[in-house]
């Protein structure tokens, strides 16, 4: 299978960075919602924020590469037939998720650098993850109100993924089941697609 | 008049075993809490729910006497992050051990109005010797107390995982008293 994204399907590369990035925001979606609502005396509680922090920073490093890869690697067209506004749907919301996968755990990092407990970051237990140093570095007074603004864009953003989420996987369900077309096939591996769009 | 001096004197005598004048605390005038150093800068928080029965006279400090007992929960500092992170299972664990309590064992006067409370300080389960100097400003009913005790914070228990270490909370921690009372 290719690496490299042709004119009918997905490459493995952009494949295997839709699917890893997936699976690890709707991982950290669930936690980020179940943490949140565990009362302070909870021993999971801590555990499961320095997780959340880890899989967060992955789907950063993830979603930066995978911008990349898109960049320098078109992606296969639309199929004919589809209308202006589902055209416009489509794209909108793929420029959304790619924003929302870099802005959401870029809000979550800023909230961490912000924070007065002043926790380190020890990604997956391997090494400290620095803090963005700007905002690690403003007093006190200042880091906390930053916290509320980031923490604030962080939930709002992170809720907005849930809807977007939603409409992308309806996308999907709508080309494979009702238009019947390829669009879901290209994103899967091992799967045949016959349609040259 | 004989009878009243008589009631009077029985009264002193009835009183007397208790102990030195009782003081009531004035909690609105009146602060109890303890700075540390986070992340390089000073954290202070108070405790807004305590309780303290005090036996106190300087001419008497054999029979004065201080009991104090803190309900944790009640810590709040200029960030719910700090408190929420403070009263979790790294730090106080208030589902376990939800109070703290200080129990004078004696006092010592320094001269002036200078005094050093000696007591037991039971935190996170654990118990230890804490001596806490304080200056003393008695104006007619009334009396001001300043003092602060400087603990290890470790010698307690407090602080796991994260917070074992000595950033990015400092082991040292000052308690710190601010008390008004009358009688």
């Amino acid at each position: 299978m290719a690496l490299r994204n042709s004119l009918l399907r997905y490459g493995s590369v952009a494949m295997m960075l839709h699917w890893l990035i997936a699976a690890l925001v709707l991982a950290n979606l669930a936690l980020g919602l179940y943490m949140a609502d565990l009362p302070r005396s909870d021993p999971m509680r801590f555990m499961s924020f320095q997780f959340h922090k880890s899989v967060g920073l992955t789907v950063l490093v993830l979603s930066l590469l995978r911008l990349a890869w898109r960049l320098i690697n078109p992606i296969p067209p639309l199929p004919r037939g589809m209308n202006l506004l589902l055209r416009f749907g489509s794209r909108a919301t793929h420029y959304l998720l790619y924003f929302l996968i870099i802005a959401i755990p870029l809000a979550g990092w800023a909230m961490v650098s912000s924070s007065p407990l002043g926790l380190p970051t020890p990604y997956f237990g391997l090494f400290s993850w620095p803090n963005i140093a700007f905002l690690a570095e403003v007093p006190r007074a200042a880091k906390i109100q930053n916290l509320d603004m980031f923490k604030a864009t962080h939930q709002l953003l992170a809720f907005a993924s849930i809807g977007l989420i939603g409409l992308h996987v309806l996308g999907a369900l709508y080309h494979q089941f009702l238009r019947r077309d390829d669009v879901l096939r290209r994103m899967i591996p091992g799967t045949r697609v016959s349609d040259p769009v | 008049m004989k009878t009243v001096c008589a009631v009077a004197a029985a009264l002193f005598l009835f009183m007397a075993p208790a102990g030195a004048a009782s003081w009531n605390v004035d909690h609105a005038k009146s602060r109890l809490g303890f700075a540390v150093q986070w992340s390089g800068e000073t954290f202070a928080a108070t405790f807004k729910s305590w309780q303290a029965n005090i036996s106190f006279d300087p001419a008497d400090l054999a029979h004065s006497h201080a009991v104090v007992t803190i309900d944790l929960a009640s810590e709040t500092s200029d960030s719910a992050d700090n408190d929420d992170g403070l009263k979790g299972p790294e730090g106080f664990s208030i589902g376990q051990f939800p109070s703290a309590k200080f129990e004078t064992t004696g006092f010592t006067a320094k001269g002036g109005n200078a005094y050093v409370a000696a007591g037991r300080l039971t935190l996170h389960g654990v118990t230890r010797p804490v001596t806490l100097p304080f200056t003393l400003t008695i104006n007619g009913a009334t009396a001001h107390m300043i003092g602060k005790a400087v603990v290890l914070r470790t010698d307690f228990g407090l602080g796991q995982g994260e917070w074992a270490g000595p950033t990015p909370v400092a082991h040292e921690v000052s308690i710190t008293v601010d008390l008004t009372a009358t009688h």
